[in-house]
């Protein structure tokens, strides 16, 4: 890392945020670490962070409120760390602007997965604002964006039209989580009904057979059971433990 | 009900006066007439005038029938004798006159009577609607279906003079609530003619042509097509009368009005309650939650921070990993009393939705492999793509926990997690390549036995006993099986989501 990066973290357990300042200046990052929302505000305009982890428990505003005007502030990613595990409430966040989830109690590891995760797909946005992407390129596989074409080792995938949009759509978006509705409402247009969520399953079950090597164990499209998908992000093919 | 000595006293004796007054009058009359001299025409008429004036204050028809007659035989003796000899009238112009006066007495006591019965029906029929709706007031301010059938029992005894009894019916059988008058027995035999009822959502017994044997004819009253209770009204078998069925049907109306009623307010209660308590519910879970993971979280995570920052003291790391180690354990007891509140608090109502059975496993093997980092992990899914309803954590969880009982007692590191299509069921199963299961505890080991048999602190029992729980409340089933070539299967399948299309 030529550059150190910034970390806010916005936790108001104080444990909790010694333990991730130690574990991430460990690695070589720069933390700030906020306790209450309007701190948070604050800060942000200050400091500049790179990454964002908000706790959605804080004591003095609601965690979704923050991250709503976090999200008005910055396009830099936010990743919740939440002890609450609803689905119902991931999604709500991640509608809101939230780049990833994590819930508590978190792996040391995948959270670190994560923020490397969110901190490339921000850079590589920053990059690609400046020209128009071309293509996605994770391991061996390939979406050329030109030419609307996954290929893996070389070889056309032969992806029918949905499953190439929604390919597109998520490895666009990569690193971070697209809701199931959000992806649909992409896909099918406002007027999707129920249907759809179970057409959205199909389609991702044989996009992860053509390029997958084994769909239950997947490489490139994670599910994030009962929120939605999110592709690895670029350049870097990911053993399947480290997401 | 007026007894009949109540009846007597009063009018009695002022009928006898006037019945002996009349005549006295009549015989008053012919003394004044006589004074005038040939007035014949005018004790005629007087006489007319005695017997309409009197007879309207005399009861019933007969004493009025008597007091005519005995003013018209005074009219006739002070007629034919109280005159001069020369004077006296012809005979047959008395007794014309005397006929005359009878049928003027006939057709008053007729009139009147006729009177009198439209007064009494319409005094009925006013009776009748005050006791009405003295009975829906009552049925409005009963509380609870037992407290309205009391209501309807009374209101058909007192409106109609009928025995009745109420059951409640209760799937295919029904139990006697109340009986009006309470004492009503009711043969055995009946019971089939309640249940025919409850059954058909008809009424049977007395001419329905159904259960002809019963006295009674039974009225189902059904909210939302189920039947709730059964009225039995005693009619009779040789005969009773239309208006007063009417009047029957229409009080079983009402109270099938009033029991609907009841019903939507009862729901409405438990709706309020349910909400209350799922409120309670989820700011427990909520606090359970909060409270329970953030100190692990922090536990898990000051040990890896410390792993991660201390040197090679191979003792301390030792130390180290084991608290970690033992922090995952607890996180992971944390969860599967998380999802044991989530299936019992919720019940039926798990939050389903379709999902993958891939992705499931796909998570559930991540996670697998997260917690055993030494762990092998074979997984395989089908080509053809399972969509199940299901709620997805708790699905992750018993496949998390079935991994890691083989991880415990299959001995070897190599465990298998897989997932076919058996007809109409998706089966899931997780093998291992230990000793597998000794017979004796195949019986019980979902029971949650496990853990009380002492083995060890790790009481897997409960885990086992969770997935269960959460198999079943999806209409799903789990068992266990050892395989020939060794090791054990546990597999439990799940009803896979039928296509429409």
């Amino acid at each position: 890392m030529n550059t150190q990066k910034t970390i806010m973290v916005i936790e108001d357990e104080q444990r909790i945020a010694h333990v991730l300042e130690s574990l991430l200046s460990d690695d070589g990052y720069s933390v700030v670490s906020v306790a209450t929302g309007a701190q948070a505000l604050e800060a942000a305009d200050s400091y500049l962070p790179d990454v964002f982890l908000l706790d959605l428990g804080l004591p003095d505003a609601d965690g979704l409120m923050i991250l709503k005007k976090l999200r008005q502030r910055t396009a830099r990613p936010i990743i919740i760390v939440s002890a609450r595990t609803r689905e119902r409430e991931k999604v709500m966040a991640l509608d809101l602007g939230a780049d990833d989830y994590v819930t508590k109690p978190f792996g040391a590891k995948e959270l670190k997965a994560r923020i490397r995760s969110a901190l490339r797909h921000s850079t590589i946005n920053q990059m690609g604002d400046a020209l128009e992407k071309t293509e996605y390129s994770c391991g061996d596989l390939v979406v050329d964006y030109r030419n609307s074409k996954v290929i893996k080792s070389g070889a056309d995938m032969h992806l029918t039209n949905v499953e190439y949009q929604i390919v597109s759509l998520i490895s666009r978006a990569c690193g971070k989580v697209l809701t199931y509705d959000s992806i649909i409402a992409s896909i099918w247009g406002p007027y999707a009904n129920a249907d759809n969520n179970r057409i959205l399953r199909v389609n991702m079950a044989n996009i992860r057979r053509k390029i997958e090597d084994n769909p239950a164990t997947p490489r490139y499209i994670f599910t994030e059971v009962g929120v939605g998908y999110r592709m690895a992000a670029e350049n870097i093919a990911q053993p399947p433990d480290d997401r | 009900m007026k007894s009949p000595f109540s009846r007597i006293s009063p009018h009695t004796y002022k009928d006898i006066a006037l019945i002996f007054a009349a005549p006295a009058a009549v015989l008053f009359a012919s003394a004044l007439t006589a004074l005038v001299g040939n007035g014949l025409a005018l004790h005629t008429a007087l006489t007319a005038l005695v017997i309409l004036a009197f007879s309207q204050y005399v009861h019933t028809a007969g004493r009025r029938m008597l007091l005519t007659w005995l003013s018209v035989t005074a009219f006739a003796v002070a007629a034919l004798f109280s005159w001069p000899v020369g004077a006296r009238p012809p005979l047959v112009l008395v007794i014309g006159i005397v006929v005359c006066l009878l049928l003027i007495g006939r057709l008053t006591v007729n009139l009147r009577q006729m009177i009198e019965e439209q007064q009494k029906k319409s005094d009925l029929e006013s009776e009748r609607r005050q006791m009405m709706s003295e009975f829906n007031t009552r049925l409005m301010l009963a509380r609870g279906m037992e407290e309205i059938g009391k209501e309807l029992l009374l209101a058909i005894f007192e409106l109609s003079g009928r025995s009745s009894v109420l059951f409640m019916a209760n799937g295919g059988c029904a139990a006697r609530v109340g009986a009006r008058p309470a004492g009503l027995i009711i043969f055995k035999h009946e019971l089939a003619a309640v249940c025919e009822a409850a059954r058909r959502g008809k009424m049977v017994g007395v001419g329905t042509g159904i259960c002809t044997f019963s006295p009674f004819r039974y009225y189902p009253l059904s909210i939302e097509n189920k039947v709730m209770c059964v009225v039995g009204v005693l009619l009779g078998t040789e005969g009773y009368d239309e208006p007063s069925v009417q009047l029957i049907d229409q009080l079983i109306q009402r109270g099938a009005i009033a029991f609907e009623r009841q019903v939507l307010i009862d729901e409405q209660q438990d709706i309020i309650t349910e909400k209350h308590m799922e409120q309670l519910r989820a700011n427990f879970l909520r606090a359970v939650s909060h409270d329970l993971r953030s100190p692990l979280a922090a536990i898990v995570g000051a040990c890896a921070a410390l792993e991660q920052s201390l040197g090679d003291t191979p003792n301390t790391r030792q130390l180290l990993a084991d608290i970690r180690e033992e922090s995952v354990w607890l996180t992971h007891m944390v969860e599967n009393l998380l999802s044991v509140t989530r299936v019992s608090a919720e019940g039926p109502k798990l939050s389903l939705s379709a999902e993958a059975a891939e992705e499931i496993v796909g998570e559930a093997a991540y996670k697998c492999v997260t917690r055993f980092p030494s762990l092998k992990l074979n997984v395989a899914v089908p080509d053809q793509v399972i969509i199940l309803r299901m709620d997805a954590t708790l699905i992750t969880q018993v496949i998390l926990n079935l991994v890691e009982n083989a991880v415990k007692y299959g001995g070897g590191s190599s465990v298998e997690l897989t997932v076919v299509r058996r007809g109409r069921d998706a089966v899931f199963a997780v093998r291992d390549y230990g000793d597998g299961v000794p017979q004796e505890k195949m019986e019980d080991i979902f029971a949650g036995k496990g853990y009380e048999a002492g083995d060890s602190r790790h009481g897997l029992g409960i885990g086992l006993s969770i997935c269960r729980t959460v198999v079943l409340a999806h209409g799903g089933d789990i068992w266990v099986e050892n395989c020939p070539e060794g090791g054990a299967r546990f597999s439990f399948s799940l009803p896979v989501e039928e296509e429409d299309s």
